[in-house]
């Protein structure tokens, strides 16, 4: 099938708008890193939006939007309903945090967000588990959007807190969940394609020899497995190599001391940057596996069109 | 109960499209979209021993439609009689059904912002005719009726067709088209 760009938009920003809010919830809860609660907040609402506005466009009438709870055992009723839920938990979150106010309804909040956090990702992934369609019919996939949610999220938030509050502790925690949320995304994409491979109504649309070494090799090798996995993985593995001192100093650690770890991670300039490309690498892989998703999504038989 | 359904024997089809062209006539249907297509299933084998044969494809209009259960307005669903039908007026062209679909019957039609389908002309049944592509076919090559009527054409033709009788691959939708081919092995 086409790319559905609209609903991948849709898909890869309410991913990205979830796990940046589990981590805020997490800091809420526990109590710390408050300096990135607010810009966090914001940026997950600003992706709920950017997501919700693309699904708008999606829809051929969506001034009859309401309709859309006339079956609410519709995968797409369901997505509307969680999406809006948390939309909501984390406006009004937002609001107090920006006035400062209501810690104890705020912690509330943030627990039920952080519960809705790999819900609602999930959800977005739930409506493509289709038997018409053998490459999606497969739970593995709403579990891959929920790893993809996290990798975003963390990487998402990692750049805040370079931004924000760049000390060690801070970073070395979220650098650890983004590379825990990587393994996660590595793995359920192995295990969808292990499933895409077994699938019934074997074809050639949907085999996994299109993405090895057929047409599909170049987005898959390259966007998926090169800048979408191998690059987020090295550059959490990169953070992860000796204490970033010169945060607190600001001074460049010598190249020679640290090998290639002190001359690329040394600096916090670097280290700004290697978090840009962090959140850079995230969203390729999780636009790239995406897109493949909609390419080998072929129907058992597709005779009309 | 009542269900419609309709028959192809594809032996009697001769592949003159006029089937589409009714569908299209009938139903005023918009450029570029179609409720019926005739497929050329082969040629295949070697020369000179080589077979093809026509496939009018329209909405199965299956038993459990998987379009249905997705539908999240309710706009598409199933009559009492067993045609699948979408309410214009309901659907908010979000294409779920689309995906849904195993057999790519269903298309959106961006001017209109909803999804067509073969309706199996149930304004037509309505008042007691048969589908527009029905009446037109020259081969009579196209069979409908009541399936739960014993003495109806359809049933007679089902039950006199035994394993001639085809459908397309069902991933637990039971589509309720059926295909009669005895003369040429059934390849979709």
């Amino acid at each position: 099938m086409e790319i559905q760009w609209t609903l991948l938009i849709f898909s890869l920003f309410v991913s990205l708008g979830m796990g940046s809010f589990a981590i805020v919830a997490i800091t809420e809860l526990r109590g710390i890193m408050p300096g990135i609660r607010l810009p966090g907040a914001i940026t997950s609402l600003a992706a709920l939006g950017i997501g919700s506005a693309a699904s708008y466009f999606h829809l051929g009438h969506p001034e009859k939007i309401f309709h859309i709870l006339g079956n609410i055992r519709s995968g797409i009723a369901q997505e509307l309903i969680v999406t809006s839920i948390a939309s909501a938990v984390i406006f009004v979150y937002t609001v107090l945090l920006w006035k400062d106010s209501a810690p104890d309804v705020r912690r509330k909040l943030a627990l039920v967000g952080l519960i809705l956090s790999p819900v609602v990702p999930f959800a977005t992934g739930r409506i493509y588990v289709l038997a018409a369609r053998p490459a999606w019919d497969t739970w593995l996939l709403p579990l891959m959007y929920v790893a993809s949610a996290a990798v975003l999220g963390a990487f998402t938030m990692y750049l805040w807190i370079m931004l924000r509050e760049p000390d060690q502790k801070t970073l070395a925690t979220v650098n650890k969940a983004a590379l825990l949320g990587q393994v996660a995304f590595t793995v359920t994409i192995a295990a969808y394609l292990i499933y895409v491979a077994m699938a019934p109504h074997p074809h050639s649309s949907r085999s996994v020899a299109r993405l090895l070494t057929g047409d599909l090799a170049l987005l898959f090798w390259g966007a998926v497995v090169l800048i979408g996995q191998l690059g987020p993985l090295f550059l959490t593995w990169r953070n992860m190599q000796g204490p970033p001192t010169s945060l607190q100093a600001g001074v460049p650690v010598s190249p020679a001391s640290g090998g290639i770890s002190g001359a690329v991670a040394a600096t916090a300039e670097n280290r700004l940057i290697l978090a840009i490309m962090g959140l850079l690498c995230a969203l390729v892989g999780s636009t790239a596996i995406r897109m493949i998703v909609y390419l080998i999504g072929s129907s058992v038989q597709s005779y009309i069109y | 109960m009542t269900r419609k359904i309709m028959i192809v024997d594809l032996d009697r089809c001769i592949g003159c499209h006029s089937c589409a062209v009714a569908c299209k006539q009938e139903n005023g249907i918009s450029l570029g979209v179609f409720y019926n297509k005739v497929r050329t299933v082969g040629p295949f084998g070697n020369y000179p021993d080589l077979e093809l044969y026509y496939l009018p494809v329209i909405c199965q209009h299956c038993n459990k439609p998987e379009c249905v259960n997705v539908c999240p307005t309710a706009a598409s669903y199933k009559r009492q009689d067993g045609i699948v039908l979408v309410d214009h007026n309901k659907c908010i062209g979000c294409q779920y059904c689309i995906m849904a679909c195993p057999y790519g019957v269903r298309t959106y039609d961006k001017a209109k912002g909803v999804i067509e389908k073969c309706t199996l002309c149930a304004h037509r049944v309505e008042v007691n005719e048969v589908p527009a592509c029905v009446s037109i076919c020259p081969g009579k090559a196209r069979i409908f009726g009541d399936l739960d009527d014993p003495n109806s054409e359809v049933s007679k033709a089902v039950r006199e067709a035994g394993s001639f009788l085809h459908r397309f691959a069902d991933v637990g939708n039971e589509p309720g088209v059926g295909y009669i081919l005895k003369s040429r092995k059934w390849r979709s």
